[in-house]
């Protein structure tokens, strides 16, 4: 079978980890089109055209920095989704070059599934950026009064896209050509179920560290007198720690927790263990998920008189939070395929099916309580504030609120499902050795 | 005489029943079990071992035939109760280890005891005790992923034991142990049936690790082709009686 048949068969065979890549790409291309409207389009550019004429010329309006910045972080995220989507394939590349394809052939196979998958995502992600484009065209039009066509197209924000797109992938295949080049066969046979990798911080600071920043910058936020600026920083600084709250605090907390309270209850004894490898296994999404909802809820308080730039970060906002999230479900999910045996080896210890159903429940809901409470803390308390110092209104807090509740809301249902049935379908089809 | 704890009467396991290319895995086995019995179950592979103590332990459930635990069937049992006999009666030791990796050592081998809904004290007192026993205690707040093999597999024994299990259920438990690793362990099975009259039904593929056994079923095509009793017999020239059932069954694929 040649290069280009064994890739297509692979990835028709491996469809599911193909079909949530290329969605999490899908949206991704959706969002950059997007924000390349914002900055393309010259009935959105009010604000430049403005300083232009007063002879302002190397300003830039913020909204076009926010823009570019979320066109950043979409690289970043369509960076994660490969090199996760690769992390998961490292076996069957193994079992490729064990069968002597040269270094070239592999390339070409990971190259092959890539185009096969933008080509697929583009399209769509574009007409599906056009389409929620007019949405914002509409938006952005009405606070500065303009009356063209919410429907119009520039062509710059489709080729920037489409050259942002191929670039990105492109570099991402050097970089996973590159991986598969340095890794030696066992490497890469095991890396999918390697344990995870050792402390490796070059200074190692005391765990308390983390935890007591987050609850100082959480005290400093509320006993100081508001001011927007006071709150991003003190959110910015205490949500920065969640990453090495989750890595360090935690598996202290809940290793305590476990042995004082838990070790006789069936349920949370499992679902707390598991619920820590989850967090530590995406806690760069969960800090990045933190980190950019703070910010951009921060960004929204203090652009509240500024329509162009207040629509473009609560556009922003939505974005990370969805595509945070997407991620976060597709890491959750793809994690989850790798525990069957966990699960068949409970059931084989006495667990009962049902029991199975209320530890992933469990887990699951953890989960996303967590990754939304820890910045959560500082937005809703940013927010109240914000809102009793006749910065924001009652309408606007409430629906930052909901929004970020209702989107994890819909991930929890959609990572629950997802989870339980690649886990459990095992148990009533019976019994497989992995 | 002994009291029966198991009995698998004509037990067939077809997999892909309803599919173009069903498998029978077991055909129309039987066999009782009778508390302090050491059954040793040896074929080539795919031969239908692991399938026969699946369906025997309740792991499984077979396409035909009975299996009876205590006299009860395990079809007629709910899911509680099956999974309570679990806990309460067997204790699971495979090749693979089958650690729970996001549990500490300590945790893995407390959840059968969890599952019985012991409180925390007597938990932790078990739990160290058998540790103990195994000289697992520096092991205890590490996780499966950070210990060897042999280390591994001595936890999976120290949870298999910790609720004093009627019935061990051993799939291949010296698979992945060194020599003697896995003598430590056999003699440590045979301590176990000897002198607390804990069943033992192990698979292996090894005859020197079957001869430790008091029985032994060889298994070929999902049926069972030879019985054979350890009696008065050495663990030497029960030994030889083994290897030699291996080596007729070997025999056979020679052409000329």
């Amino acid at each position: 079978m040649g290069t280009l048949k064994f890739s297509l068969h692979m990835l028709k065979k491996e469809y599911k980890k193909s079909l949530v890549y290329t969605l999490t790409l899908m949206l991704t291309i959706a969002v950059t089109y997007i924000f390349f409207n914002i900055i393309d389009n010259p009935y959105l550019m009010e604000d430049t055209q403005m300083l232009v004429s007063r002879n302002i010329t190397s300003a830039i309006p913020f909204s076009t920095t926010l823009a570019f910045a979320i066109i950043c972080f979409c690289a970043f995220m369509i960076l994660f989704a490969n090199n996760f989507y690769i992390s998961r394939k490292t076996k069957e590349i193994a079992i490729m070059t064990m069968s002597g394809a040269s270094f070239l052939k592999v390339t070409a196979y990971l190259f092959y599934q890539n185009v096969v998958m933008t080509m697929i995502a583009m399209p769509l992600g574009i007409l599906m950026g056009m389409g929620c484009s007019v949405g914002v065209n509409s938006i952005i039009y009405q606070y500065l009064n303009e009356t063209s066509s919410i429907f119009y197209i520039p062509l710059e924000a489709v080729g920037s896209t489409i050259i942002t797109i191929v670039v990105i992938i492109a570099a991402q295949l050097l970089n996973a050509s590159g991986y598969v080049y340095r890794k030696d066969i066992a490497y890469l046979l095991t890396s999918e179920t390697r344990p995870r990798a050792e402390d490796v911080r070059l200074i190692r600071m005391s765990s308390h560290i983390y935890w007591m920043i987050y609850l100082l910058t959480f005290i400093l936020l509320v006993v100081t007198p508001y001011d927007t600026m006071n709150g991003i920083v003190y959110s910015c600084l205490g949500v920065f720690c969640i990453n090495g709250m989750i890595k360090y605090c935690f598996p202290i907390w809940f290793h305590k927790i476990k042995e004082k309270k838990l070790l006789s209850n069936k349920i949370w004894l499992i679902s707390l263990s598991n619920l820590y490898y989850s967090l530590k296994s995406a806690v760069n999404l969960i800090a990045i998920y933190g980190i950019s909802s703070c910010a951009l809820s921060m960004i929204m308080i203090l652009e509240q008189d500024s329509p162009r730039e207040m629509v473009t970060s609560t556009i922003g906002f939505i974005v990370a939070i969805v595509l945070i999230l997407t991620s976060i479900m597709y890491k959750y999910s793809m994690e989850a395929q790798t525990r069957r045996m966990f699960y068949y080896n409970l059931y084989k210890l006495g667990y009962t099916y049902r029991q199975l159903i209320s530890i992933i429940k469990r887990e699951v809901v953890s989960f996303y309580i967590v990754i939304i409470m820890l910045p959560f803390l500082f937005i809703g308390t940013s927010l109240i504030l914000a809102y009793i110092n006749s910065y924001v209104s009652l309408s606007f807090l409430i629906v930052i609120v909901l929004s970020q509740w209702i989107s994890a809301f819909i991930a929890g249902i959609f990572t629950y499902i997802s989870y339980k049935n690649s886990v459990l379908k095992v148990l009533k089809e019976g019994v497989h050795y992995e | 005489m002994s009291k029966e704890i198991l009995n698998a009467d004509h037990v067939t396991k077809i997999y892909g029943v309803g599919t173009k290319n069903p498998v029978t895995a077991l055909n129309d086995v039987s066999l009782k079990m009778y508390e302090g019995d050491f059954i040793c179950v040896m074929g080539p592979s795919g031969s239908g071992k692991s399938t026969f103590i699946n369906n025997l332990s309740t792991i499984d459930v077979p396409t035909k035939g009975h299996v009876y635990i205590n006299g009860k069937e395990v079809r007629k049992m709910g899911e509680n109760e099956v999974g309570k006999f679990r806990y309460e009666n067997l204790g699971f030791i495979f090749q693979e280890f089958n650690l729970l990796d996001s549990l500490t050592i300590f945790e893995n081998i407390a959840v059968p005891l969890t599952l019985a809904s012991k409180s925390i004290d007597e938990i932790s007192q078990r739990v160290k005790d058998i540790a103990s026993k195994l000289e697992l205690m520096q092991l205890l707040d590490k996780y499966p992923g950070e210990c060897s093999g042999g280390q591994r597999q001595r936890a999976a024994i120290a949870r298999a034991l910790v609720t004093n299990p009627k019935l061990i259920v051993a799939d291949e438990p010296t698979g992945n142990l060194d020599s003697q690793n896995s003598h430590d362990l056999l003699s440590l099975f045979k301590d176990l049936n000897d002198q607390d009259g804990v069943s033992i039904l192990m698979v292996t593929h090894d005859s020197m690790i079957a001869s430790y056994s008091q029985k032994l079923l060889y298994i070929k095509d999902g049926k069972i082709e030879e019985t054979l009793e350890r009696g008065d017999l050495s663990q030497k020239s029960y030994f030889h009686k083994i290897v030699d059932v291996n080596a007729a069954e070997s025999q056979k694929l020679f052409v000329d």
